[in-house]
């Protein structure tokens, strides 16, 4: 039996929404892209390209826009695949050799899209219901779907100029209709509702915005004395090591004079001040004020040679994010400390009790939390 | 859908697109198949897979019944508004449910929602209708001023008249 194709008749299918939508999309996209691989980039610094320590705030407005568009590009992409959708039943299927290539090219590009946007909504949840690690997945279909997204705009390319360049002539010409939304108020929705989430969610990184927050996994001023924690002292596993009386910071590696120093010994050395935000991968920043001992005076103690690299050691012994890496740039920055109070209190201990670090423009995960030991290499 | 990729334009572009992105595909493929085990690369296949299917067999097909409902039942001027809001509420609904749900965050950190949840999305979907009731309130009462006054209403409005020009 020859089942017949649907028809779609609505202006919401034609090719100047899909214009629009692809436009607003494809721009999306790319700013989650090049946010994400400076995410990468930061949480692995590469020898060509080390991630600089300055501006403070950086990481916070490069993940916390990452994380935004990422949310903005939900209602985006489904109101673009749902103005596509009808293509699904064209035919002839394939037309022509480049038009199979088209048609073949959108298949990584439509499933890498709803893979990177479930994953990333999944993630700031901390939901991960698969096998496989998120990062490895994320990073790697975000390439694929770049790749796909280039080969589809190239494809695209004369169309979506040729609709956008319709303007006038297209609204004079579109008849009244009974559908439930002309194109206009399509858009208009749709960008609604990509605002209208971001309004709702945003509060997590911009402060003034919190208590808008309804539909964001954290609020900046929640937690612990007053912030959230990406992993509890329970979670880590590190209670009873964290709070033993027998606790020592050592520095060791390529140094002239190996420390070991307890935390009395350490609460006595020059304390500096620094006003820095933790900005979390899930997207989610609080600034705060920390005061503790600077990495570069300990390293000075210690006799460390300069340009050295720091690895930051935990007390965790299990789970990822254990150890962190200081660049020589960042281990030299005045403002890089081993915290040992946050506002004028002790730390917590899902803070990092008894020592943790805090450096300008990182990562919160690489801002490793039970410090034990600083490995000079 | 125009047939551009016949005509030379088109194709170039295509070609262009497909030379700078294949071998872009091809880093992200090859890296992650060297990245992870076998196993869990063709996890991340399936799982993109399953989306997608997910999206065109089902997400779809029940948007499509959704607003035909909508055109079936609803009168002309609200229906803007009444999709407006069902898009709304889905959306709301998409991002809160690992919230709602109680999914993820195995190790019970409190600072993952830390508020009520339902209480949250409530609040949310409140705002969603209020904004689609004001736009539905406003569609009505330009129709009932417009049959208020005969020749407006004879004429159109400025949008229609726009068009008909």
């Amino acid at each position: 039996m020859k089942v017949p194709a649907p028809a779609f008749r609505s202006r919401l299918h034609d090719e100047r929404t899909a214009a629009f939508l692809g436009a607003a999309l494809g721009i999306a996209f790319v700013t989650c892209f090049v946010t994400g691989l400076l995410s990468h980039v930061a949480q692995d610094p590469h020898p060509w390209f080390p991630w600089p320590s300055r501006p403070a705030g950086l990481y916070r407005i490069t993940q916390g826009l990452h994380i935004a568009t990422g949310i903005a590009a939900i209602p985006l992409l489904l109101a673009k695949l749902w103005t596509v959708y009808p293509q699904l039943f064209q035919r002839p299927a394939v037309r022509s050799f480049p038009h199979a290539v088209e048609r073949l090219a959108i298949v990584p590009l439509v499933a890498g899209s709803l893979f990177m946007l479930f994953t990333g909504l999944a993630n700031i949840n901390l939901w991960y219901p698969w096998s496989f690690n998120f990062r490895v997945g994320h990073y790697w279909v975000a390439w694929i779907t770049i790749g796909a997204l280039v080969v589809h705009l190239g494809a695209k390319w004369s169309t979506t100029r040729g609709a956008l360049a319709r303007a006038h002539t297209d609204a004079v010409l579109e008849p009244a209709t009974d559908a439930a939304l002309s194109r206009r108020g399509f858009l208009t929705a749709i960008a609604g509702a990509a605002a209208g989430l971001t309004l709702l969610t945003i509060g997590q990184t911009a402060w003034p915005l919190r208590k808008l927050a309804l539909l964001a996994p954290r609020r900046p001023d929640t937690g612990p004395q007053g912030f959230p924690v990406n992993r509890t002292a329970e979670a880590a596993g590190v209670d009873a090591a964290a709070t033993d009386p027998a606790f020592r910071l050592t520095v060791e590696g390529a140094v002239r004079m190996p420390l070991s120093l307890s935390l009395a010994e350490l609460h006595a050395l020059p304390w500096h001040e620094a006003t820095l935000p933790i900005a979390c991968v899930e997207g989610w920043s609080a600034s705060r004020t920390w005061r503790g001992v600077q990495v570069r005076h300990l390293l000075a103690l210690a006799g460390a040679r300069p340009g050295r690299t720091v690895r930051v050691e935990s007390l965790q012994q299990r789970l990822s994010y254990a150890t962190s890496l200081l660049t020589s740039e960042q281990a030299d920055d005045p403002d890089t400390l081993l915290a040992l109070r946050v506002e004028g209190e002790a730390l917590h201990l899902d803070h990092g009790f008894p020592v943790r670090l805090v450096a300008p423009n990182r990562p919160g995960v690489e801002q490793t939390k039970w410090v034990t030991r600083l490995v000079v290499t | 859908m125009s047939d551009d990729l016949r005509e030379g334009s088109g194709a170039r572009g295509l070609w262009i697109g497909l030379a700078i992105g294949s071998p872009v595909i091809a880093y992200g493929v090859v890296g992650l198949a060297t990245a992870a085990p076998v196993g869990r690369t063709l996890a991340v296949g399936r799982w993109a897979a399953g989306l997608l299917v997910l999206h065109d067999a089902l997400v779809v097909p029940a948007v499509l019944a959704l607003v035909y409902a909508v055109r079936r039942w609803a009168p002309l001027r609200v229906r803007p508004p009444l999709v407006a809001g069902l898009l709304g509420t889905a959306l709301v609904l998409a991002l809160a449910a690992p919230g709602v749900l109680g999914l993820g965050n195995p190790s019970g950190n409190p600072t993952v929602h830390p508020f009520d949840t339902t209480v949250a999305t409530a609040a949310a979907l409140a705002l969603v209708w209020a904004t689609a009731a004001a736009w539905g309130a406003c569609a009505v009462w330009g129709g009932l001023s417009a049959r208020r006054r005969p020749g407006e209403a004879a004429r159109g409005t400025a949008r229609e008249r726009r068009r008909s020009r």
